[in-house]
């Protein structure tokens, strides 16, 4: 067992917000739920013996709010950061909590919110937990199995076997190159796209889209990574990655719908497919678009004469499965109580 | 779903130009208004927009002149983007008889029917009804019109909020509501006055769609306000946009601000939103530093115009002060 083991809270007040409420059907994720959900993943913490927590602070109060409802025995503290509204948050955060030992990191945000954190919080492992909107590197987990595996992963008690993956996995990664040199990562997928500007940031029509690469092939995705197991069914939840073009409806040999938002399928016409491998770096149009990381647009690209790139990195930040670390949990003995009589 | 967002926004480099005049004509305006009210050249109060042009500039420069906007205590910059004469604005403010409501309206009361500007307003929340009204008339007369209205954080804790939003549900009314959030009530910070965190989630509780856009970004503003507006003159309904903004300037002219701090400030002031649509401007060779400094002399002068004819204009005469003050139906 871990001498004290210390658990980080990421919650992001900002996730589960924008356009797609309005342009598609996308849940309206207000803070009131991210406070029941912390309740409960800091009671599943203490019932997993966690002591210490520490949290990024933000101006609503979630995990203040949370713990005043909670009353959990463990001790918390927010990081001494100033907070200013904006993802670096969450990547400021990640990074301190790393530098403080944490165990692992508990999110609450989207595809986003873990793109932040996953930018500095190296090898802590992560339990991510969706609040956001077109999610599949998060899951739409039960906050208290969130709390409980993160707790029994940080304490020691779920042990991962020597050189076994089965508790905590490496995700992989994509790191946005121009001209050679890493600008930036997605978890998911990155997308050029057409629209001139950052704007509204999301995506959701085809037709605003060029080029995509996707770091892995899930068959329940919503987004644009739902594109990935449409055109590669026989690749779901292999290791591979892909690269997608699209087309016009006029020049493409055929188009695949899939829920681009929520609730918003769309037909997108497809001009060129292949599965990458691990490690692969694959070069894109130098045309000038807007890139989007993990469905926000978030870099102007505008100069045709340079190199733009993405390596399909598999070292991407760990991961807890919450299911086999509750049950490696159940297997070390941690939920069985003896009779006093017994002892 | 309806067809939205069929097009990426494709702003040409005129709409950009004269979308940084409107932003640049709000902030040279509050500017000279906050030290001619200084000089004692206004009377009553001002309280100045400086800071969330991009908020009023992104939403009606998509507006037409069968739309309709209400407005706040904060009214200058609605206005303006509103294309309200500015020489009648600032002879308004002035309370002088060439004013764009001959000098009775003033700072709080300003209004041009005619440009579809219906009103500052000096009752916090007291534009949403008039907006919901409006709605009503443009879908009852089948004008295709939109209402939209701009109101600030405290106003989201009225009733009317709550009774305009409700109203304009049931009725599915072509209304888009602007929360300008920028972050204080007068001197109440928001996260003190407001049980929400974001105001864009009491619009759940009238099952409307709520987005929070960039309220410093006038590109996301433009774009979720395209959305919005879409939305509610096809029929759809009305809308709940939260825009995150700041305001440079206190409360009022006057107000000693001790309620936020100086980094406070300079932070925000570092994303000022007519810098950064300036700085995109320039970087996509969309225009030069030159042309843009043009525009700058340009607005300085026609300010500077402006006050000068107002200071030279009569006040209205004593035996006008119960003309116009009341409509007669």
């Amino acid at each position: 067992m871990t001498a004290e083991p210390l658990v980080g809270i990421i919650a992001n007040p900002a996730s589960g917000k924008d356009i797609r409420r309005l342009v598609a059907h996308g849940s309206t994720f207000d803070n009131n739920e991210k406070i029941n959900i912390v309740r409960r993943v800091l009671l599943g913490l203490d019932a997993a013996g966690v002591e210490r927590v520490t949290y990024l602070p933000d101006g609503y109060g979630i995990v203040e709010r949370a713990a005043a409802a909670a009353k959990p025995r463990l001790a918390l503290k927010p990081l001494a950061m100033p907070v200013i509204g904006h993802a670096s948050d969450s990547t400021e955060a990640a990074a301190r909590l790393a530098d403080l030992g944490a165990g692992v990191i508990v999110t609450l945000g989207g595809d986003g919110t873990n793109r932040a954190v996953a930018k500095s919080c190296g090898d802590v492992p992560l339990v991510a937990v969706s609040t956001g909107t077109n999610n599949v590197f998060p899951r739409m987990i039960e906050g208290t199995l969130a709390g409980l595996a993160a707790g029994l992963v940080a304490s020691g008690i779920a042990q991962q076997p020597e050189g076994g993956d089965h508790i905590v996995r490496r995700a992989p990664r994509l790191v946005v190159r121009i001209d050679d040199a890493p600008v930036d990562i997605a978890l998911i997928d990155v997308v050029t796209s057409t629209h001139a500007w950052l704007g509204a940031r999301a995506l959701w029509e085809p037709g605003h889209l060029r080029e995509i690469v996707l770091s892995r092939i899930t068959p329940a995705a919503i987004g644009i990574a739902s594109l990935g197991s449409a055109l590669f069914p026989e690749a779901s939840e292999s290791h591979a990655g892909a690269w997608i073009a699209i087309g016009s409806e006029a020049d493409a040999p055929f188009s695949v719908t899939v829920p681009i938002a929520p609730g918003l399928m769309r037909a997108a016409p497809i001009a060129g497919k292949r599965l990458i491998e691990p490690g692969a770096n694959v070069t894109l149009q130098s045309e000038p678009c807007t890139i989007a990381l993990d469905g926000e647009r978030e870099i102007e690209f505008r100069d045709p004469s340079a190199h733009l790139s993405v390596t399909f990195d598999p070292h991407g930040p760990r991961v807890v499965d919450v299911e086999q670390a509750i049950r490696a949990g159940a297997l070390a003995g941690a939920f069985r109580t003896s009779p006093a009589h017994a002892s | 779903m309806s067809a939205t967002g069929t097009a990426a926004i494709e702003l040409d480099r005129d709409t950009l130009l004269g979308m940084y005049e409107r932003m640049l004509q709000i902030r040279t305006f509050e500017d000279m208004a906050g030290k001619n009210f200084a000089a004692g050249l206004i009377p009553g109060f001002v309280h100045l927009y400086a800071g969330e042009e991009a908020v009023a500039v992104g939403i009606c420069s998509q507006l037409t002149d069968t739309d309709v906007i209400t407005s706040t205590h904060r009214g200058h910059g609605h206005c303006i983007a509103k294309g309200v004469d500015i020489p009648g604005m600032v002879a308004e403010l002035m309370g002088k008889s060439t004013g764009i409501c001959k000098g009775k309206g003033g700072s709080m009361h300003i209004a041009d029917v005619e440009k579809g500007m219906l009103g500052a307003n000096g009752i916090v929340g007291g534009g949403i009804p008039l907006a919901c009204g409006a709605a009503l008339t443009a879908k009852t007369l089948g004008t295709g019109g939109v209402a939209v209205c701009f109101f600030g954080d405290g106003a989201s804790n009225q009733g009317t909020f709550h009774e305009g939003l409700n109203l304009a549900a049931i009725w599915n009314l072509p209304v888009v509501f602007v929360c300008e959030n920028n972050g204080y009530a007068e001197a109440t910070p928001v996260h003190y006055h407001c049980s929400a965190s974001d105001i864009a989630n009491r619009a759940s509780a009238y099952e409307i769609p709520g987005v929070v856009v960039d309220g410093l970004d006038v590109f996301a503003v433009y774009e979720a306000a395209r959305e919005a507006i879409d939305r509610a003159r096809r029929g759809d309904g009305p809308t709940l946009l939260e825009a995150k903004t700041y305001r440079y300037y206190g409360h009022f002219q006057g107000d000693q601000v001790t309620y936020r701090t100086a980094e406070e400030l300079e932070r925000f002031k570092q994303r000022d939103p007519i810098q950064a649509l300036r700085g995109a401007l320039i970087d996509r060779g969309l225009a030069t530093a030159e042309e843009l400094d043009a525009i700058d002399a340009r607005v300085t002068r026609q300010l500077d115009e402006a006050w000068n004819a107002a200071r030279a204009a009569p006040f209205p005469e004593p035996d006008e002060v119960l003309t116009d003050v009341y409509v007669s139906y």
